[in-house]
């Protein structure tokens, strides 16, 4: 078993945004109304998320990114 | 009624602002106790195309304040499963061997490319598939609570899910700091999943473990836009098989320690390797703009393991606001992976180590969905959604075209509607 070596190259765009955090401008927390609507929630419907996690759990092979979730086999 | 105000208005700030990963499907918010009970109800139906299984998905979840510092949420979910699945594929010449490796009446397609198969044994590859006779009902709960202190907090969650043939158990623990004058919030996520696996056309039993970690990170990165960036690690152990699969091997396999007959002759149980590492890095990057007072939601995840496999996902939502409380949700999703090294449509000839699948689920192929959601908020306390995706799931929609099959070739719809209520 091993990892290919082609597989690590989306790592520096990825890396990239991360650096980019670090340009960010302070926002007082009176400025943050634009952030606080209801559809600029990182979850704005959890349990249609869940719903297709469980989903895309099951017929692909890729899990993870989005935290501890669990339960059920999905074999079929 | 000013001090009730700016209460709601520091909860929708904060949980805007430092929403994290969904460790709970019913957690809608995080940053701060939820502030009254509310709960929800949702049916979806998944539907695959050509006979294949449909899923009918009943949820029902809820969340109360437990003092001024602490919520308590829980979920209930039940699948109501039925169809038929793609067992093997095998020789066309080796059609003999169909009624025995389906365990029951077979349905045989041919693949579409399968001309294109670099094997040495001659004639195209047929799949198979089960009867239509799969039924199952899975019944799951999750139960978390989260307790805030000043500037952390803390969230434990478990939960059981229960079908005839899989049991499993599950928990974790998390933890949100947030730093930076709130700008920043930092995540750090460990799970452990415990599964019992009893397979009803097998007379074995069988356990798998997991553990799971994730360090996060989501920042305020100007008045209208905010990114996460989360790092997964899992580690999974023991019988990693589809207990359903199966693989047919030309010559030789009974020679291999590890590997099951499943009757006829050359038809064996799939074996996957006991062990595998996946790692995934997710970014999100939610944008609002004025003009429209719409918000964008783009998703971006890579994904790695030690079976040799990769993916990408990237996923776009729209969230428009049309007056009158109605929200418009149009979502677009593609997924690319890679084949893990031991899968193969069947097999010309045995493999050194003794893993194989057949699984299309672990072939290289490609997905392209795309979905619309309409929301409508009744008195800010009653919302109801409704929605319909639809996906086409290919071999030939893999990032780099390469493929060996049509194998992992069929179309899905999944259609949900659902009411949540906010006492």
């Amino acid at each position: 078993m091993s990892i290919r070596n082609d597989a690590w190259q989306p790592m520096p765009a990825i890396l990239l945004l991360l650096l980019l955090t670090g340009g960010c401008t302070p926002v007082a927390p009176w400025q943050r109304g634009n952030l606080a609507k209801p559809h600029m929630a990182l979850e704005t419907d959890p349990a249609a998320a869940a719903v297709r996690r469980h989903m895309h759990m099951s017929k692909e092979a890729s899990s993870g990114g989005y935290g501890s979730g669990g339960g059920g086999c999905g074999c079929n | 009624m000013a001090a009730i105000k700016k209460n709601s208005c520091l909860h929708t700030l904060t949980a805007a602002a430092l929403a994290l990963p969904g460790m709970s499907p019913n957690k809608a918010a995080a940053g701060v106790p939820a502030d009254a009970v509310s709960t929800g109800f949702r049916y979806s139906h998944y539907d695959e195309c050509c006979n294949r299984m449909a899923v009918h998905v009943f949820q029902a979840f809820g969340i109360t304040p437990l003092g001024e510092s602490a919520e308590l949420s829980a979920s209930w979910v039940t699948d109501r499963i039925a169809g038929a699945s793609p067992v093997l594929n095998i020789p066309f010449g080796r059609t003999d061997a169909v009624a025995g490796a389906s365990g029951g009446a077979a349905k045989v397609s041919v693949a579409e490319n399968a001309a294109s198969l670099p094997l040495s044994i001659a004639a195209r590859p047929v799949q198979v598939m089960s009867s239509a006779t799969i039924r199952d009902t899975r019944n799951a709960l999750d139960l978390s609570g989260q307790y805030y202190l000043n500037d952390v907090t803390i969230g434990l969650a478990g939960g059981a899910s229960d079908e005839k043939d899989y049991r499993s158990y599950f928990s974790n623990l998390n933890l949100r700091w947030e730093l930076n004058r709130k700008m920043t919030t930092l995540a750090f996520g460990a799970g452990f999943t415990h599964d019992k696996i009893m397979p009803t056309t097998r007379d074995i039993k069988e356990r798998k473990t997991a553990i799971d970690s994730l360090l996060g990170i989501t920042q305020i990165l100007d008045k209208n836009s905010l990114l996460q960036a989360n790092l997964t690690y899992l580690y999974s152990s023991g019988f990693l098989s589809n207990p359903y699969k199966k693989v047919f091997i030309s010559g030789g396999g009974r020679r291999q320690p590890g590997l099951e007959s499943a009757g006829p002759a050359d038809i064996f149980w799939e074996n996957r390797p006991n062990e595998r590492h996946q790692w995934a890095v997710l970014a999100r990057y939610l944008r609002y703009f004025s003009d429209w007072d719409a918000a964008l939601h783009l998703d971006y995840r890579f994904h790695i393991d030690d079976w040799s496999s990769h993916s990408h996902t990237i996923e776009a939502q729209w969230h428009q606001p049309l007056g009158g409380e109605w929200m418009l949700v149009p979502s677009l999703r593609y997924y690319s992976q890679s084949e893990v090294d031991f899968y193969s449509p069947y097999f010309a000839a045995p493999r050194s180590n003794g893993f194989y699948s057949s699984d299309y689920r672990l072939s290289g192929f490609g997905a392209l969905s795309g979905g619309l959601k309409f929301t409508k908020a009744f008195f800010d306390q009653l919302n109801v959604h409704a929605g319909v995706e639809y996906a086409v799931h290919k071999a030939g929609l893999k990032l780099d075209g390469a493929t060996q099959s049509g194998f992992a070739d069929f179309s899905f719809f999944l259609i949900s509607a659902g009411i949540n209520y906010r006492f």
